[in-house]
């Protein structure tokens, strides 16, 4: 199947002030999330970076029969 | 993407219940997008060797309070798809509920807010 | 990093970043991350949020499923990249084909909230307090994602909103953001029926912005 080509229209908008806050929503609060990171530090000198990297699952569909709710969560830290 | 036309262009019959927003609309918009960036960045949990064991507390009840919402989520989601039965929605419901309030109680005993308990862990962070 | 992807990029389609750095993409198992190489992640000052989002604009003009990518995500390395993005394959996958072909328009909506559902007589009488807790619970969470306020204009659309997101708001006159991804072929239905259902719409005022790419449809992180 082709595609046509499309060419990127301009953002409708009024003003720069909502354009701003919802380039501010969309960026800084939406899209995909890779990263988890964790800075942990005292007295504000950051100390220790921790990557979270997390698998989450949903315990019914990982476990066959499941007996209850277990989340399997791993933590590295960071070398 | 789509061939969706500029409106600027429109008469402004068409813009009239398209609203322009008045001050109130606008700061109210601002506030709550500012308020939700905030949060963004790397998380960062700094103690304050003022009042360690405030910051202490401040953690680990985020962390208690994270676990707590992915229980109670999953919790949701098990009694709605029906993979509960009657006894372990009670008793889950009960557990959960009982954490809510321990988790408040000691919130409050070490004088946090319950914003304050919102840790935001990255990709883990938006349950709330 | 910018987006996720499907499907390869013509190299001559890459161009350069928000801070005018190379583009590359990444095959991550099947899926291609574009990504650029900094130093350090820009302050996100409005500024550096127009050019990135003139990044995946580009972007996703040039491609027919895309994902965007949280601003300042930064990985160290391409293990790094592959390790986070394999596990996740089939949601993102999932992800991809549901926003294929469409573009996100987002509304904020303004007016006085609607009351809420009347308490719903689902629990049984005998229910006890952990199951009353638990559904007072699941009524919560669904309401903070619905905006009935705007269910006339919802029905005008029908179909041609493939998805909605919507989030509610503490904030008034602020009542929600609400997002509606669209195929880019019913652009012009969706346009003329929104325009015939804002009428119908009391008490509420609406913004529309858009089209943007699809930010608000990314999976969920979490189950």
């Amino acid at each position: 199947m082709s595609r046509a080509p499309r060419s990127v229209p301009p953002v409708i908008s009024e003003e720069p002030d909502t354009t701003v806050l919802d380039l501010v929503d969309h960026l800084l609060t939406k899209g995909v999330m890779i990263t988890g990171d964790v800075v942990l530090g005292v007295a504000k000198v950051d100390l220790v970076y921790l990557r979270v990297s997390a698998i989450l699952c949903a315990a019914d569909r990982m476990l066959p029969g499941a007996e209850g709710a277990r989340a399997a969560i791993r933590v590295r830290p960071a070398p | 993407m789509g061939a969706l036309r500029v409106r600027a262009g429109a008469p402004p019959v068409n813009r009239r219940e398209l609203a322009r927003l008045d001050a109130e609309e606008l700061d109210a918009l601002r506030r709550e997008l500012e308020q939700r960036a905030a949060a963004a960045g790397v998380p960062r949990w700094n103690a304050d060797p003022e009042d360690v064991r405030r910051s202490v507390a401040q953690l680990v009840l985020s962390l208690v309070e994270f676990i707590r919402k992915l229980l109670e989520r999953q919790a949701i989601r098990r009694m709605e798809a029906g993979t509960l039965t009657s006894d372990e929605t009670e008793a889950v419901g009960l557990a959960l509920m009982r954490l809510e309030e321990t988790v408040r109680e000691l919130a409050a005993r070490f004088g946090i807010p319950p914003d304050e308990l919102n840790l935001d862990l990255g990709p883990l962070g938006r349950l709330s | 990093m910018y987006a996720l992807l499907r499907e390869p990029l013509r190299e001559t389609a890459l161009g350069a970043g928000a801070t005018d750095e190379p583009l590359r993409a990444l095959d991550c198992g099947g899926l291609i991350a574009v990504v650029g190489d900094v130093v350090a992640i820009p302050p996100a000052d409005g500024d550096t949020l127009r050019r990135h989002d003139a990044v995946v604009r580009r972007l996703h003009g040039a491609v027919d499923a895309l994902l965007p990518v949280r601003f300042g995500t930064a990985l160290a390395d391409e293990q790094t990249l592959a390790e986070e993005i394999e596990p996740r394959g089939d949601e993102l996958r999932t992800a991809l084909e549901l926003v294929a072909g469409c573009y996100q328009l987002t509304l904020r909506v303004f007016g006085v909230p609607a009351p809420l559902d009347a308490p719903v007589v689902d629990v049984a009488p005998s229910a006890g307090v952990g199951t009353r807790y638990l559904t007072a619970r699941l009524r919560a969470e669904t309401q903070a994602r619905t905006v009935p306020e705007i269910a006339p204009l919802r029905e005008g659309l029908g179909r041609l909103v493939r998805a909605e997101r919507a989030e509610r708001h503490d904030t008034p006159p602020l009542l929600a953001s609400v997002y509606h991804l669209v195929r880019a072929v019913d652009a012009d239905a969706y346009d003329a029926a929104f325009d015939a259902a804002l009428p119908r719409l009391t008490g509420i005022r609406l913004t529309r912005s858009g089209p943007w790419a699809p930010y608000a449809f990314a999976p969920e992180r979490l189950p």
